[in-house]
């Protein structure tokens, strides 16, 4: 080993007992011995830099940064493949469904060119309006039996 | 073996976070909040930036977890984004740091401990003074040379780890040792020859 190979085995031995090569070499190579003793002092200068007493809420502060970020407001990509988690497919499939009926609805008032009122089809869709939507489907049927018969028949019906 | 075993353990624990447990979480916390800090304190040489670091350390380790694979060893891993994060915020904040460091913020630095009541005043003096000349010397070397010194020093972090961690190979890591203790070597030659007068 040259001077340089034994600095580096003293640098990697980080102030543990030193090899018998490294020690053979020490013994006669001055320079070598002068690194090796200014390495093992600022060894001990360093070993005096003690680091300070971690903040007592530390721990509060990360939990509580790790709450924030748990609770804020899902991305509307998020919030999709949340749905795809086992737990969360019935409703996602139930959403499915409203979606879907809606998109029908959405469409047979488009097809049937009634008089613009489409707030009338485009209910928001939540599972507990289901019966609404029903009933909305019928009133557009009703409306559209009305709508196909001549006007003077609307008219004499309405007379008698 | 036992280091085997330990980078088993961590691992575990990690993969028990991706399931959602969050005691693993805790205990990983437990087991490496002290590090962290400790390191990262010595890398930004301020306490309460230090900690905020620490709490971007851990709370980047929570929100991987889906994505965690156990290739590397969690220590790596974890001082991998302590670095990387000490680095972004030392070269973000460095003309602040230098003028904070001029400065000699009392309430950031550490007590030197005086462990024998022997010391007199003027000894407790000169104690602090090298202290700083010692941190003063390592915040002045460049950010790659820092942080494989304080590994090496007060993490006990062996050539193969440290590269691991600044992602480059174990000769580049026995290189960058080699110049920066050979710096610090020249910077503080005068506190051993102060020292041994001393003594």
């Amino acid at each position: 080993m040259n001077c340089q190979d034994i600095v580096s085995e003293i640098i990697a031995g980080v102030g543990r007992e030193t090899s018998a090569e490294v020690k053979l070499h020490l013994a006669s190579c001055e320079a070598c011995s002068n690194v090796y003793r200014q390495q093992e002092d600022l060894w001990r200068q360093m070993d005096a830099w003690e680091a300070p007493e971690i903040s007592a809420g530390f721990d509060r502060r990360l939990y509580a940064r790790i709450g924030r970020r748990a609770s804020s407001p899902w991305t509307p990509l998020g919030g999709l493949l949340g749905l795809a988690h086992p737990t969360r497919l019935p409703f996602a499939a139930a959403l499915a469904c409203m979606l879907l009926l809606a998109t029908a609805v959405i469409e047979r008032d488009r097809h049937m060119a009634l008089p613009a009122e489409p707030a009338a089809a485009v209910y928001p869709v939540e599972k507990e309006d289901l019966k609404q939507i029903e009933t909305a489907l019928d009133d557009i049927q009703m409306l559209s039996d009305f709508e196909a018969l001549p006007v003077g028949q609307i008219r004499s019906q309405g007379k008698s | 073996m036992e280091a085997a075993a330990a980078l088993e353990h961590d691992a575990q624990l990690m993969l028990r976070v991706k399931e959602g447990d969050s005691i693993s979480f805790e205990r990983l916390l437990q087991k490496y909040r002290a590090s962290v800090i400790h390191y990262l304190y010595r890398m930004v040489q301020s306490q309460s930036v230090a900690e905020e670091l620490a709490q971007e350390v851990f709370l980047r380790v929570y929100r991987s977890r889906s994505s965690y694979e156990p290739a590397a060893k969690f220590t790596t891993w974890l001082f991998r984004i302590a670095t990387h994060l000490a680095l972004n915020s030392l070269r973000d904040h460095r003309n602040e740091r230098s003028q904070e460091s001029l400065d000699g913020d009392a309430d950031e630095w550490p007590r030197f401990q005086v462990a024998d009541n022997r010391k007199n005043r003027e000894q407790e003096m000169i104690a602090e003074a090298r202290l700083e000349e010692v941190r003063r010397a390592i915040a002045e070397l460049p950010g790659k040379q820092r942080a494989a010194v304080l590994m090496h020093k007060y993490q006990d972090m062996d050539y193969a780890q440290i590269a691991g961690v600044l992602g480059c190979s174990t000769s580049a890591v026995k290189s960058l040792l080699f110049r920066a203790y050979e710096t610090l070597r020249g910077r503080l030659s005068h506190l051993a020859q102060s020292r041994a007068a001393l003594l």
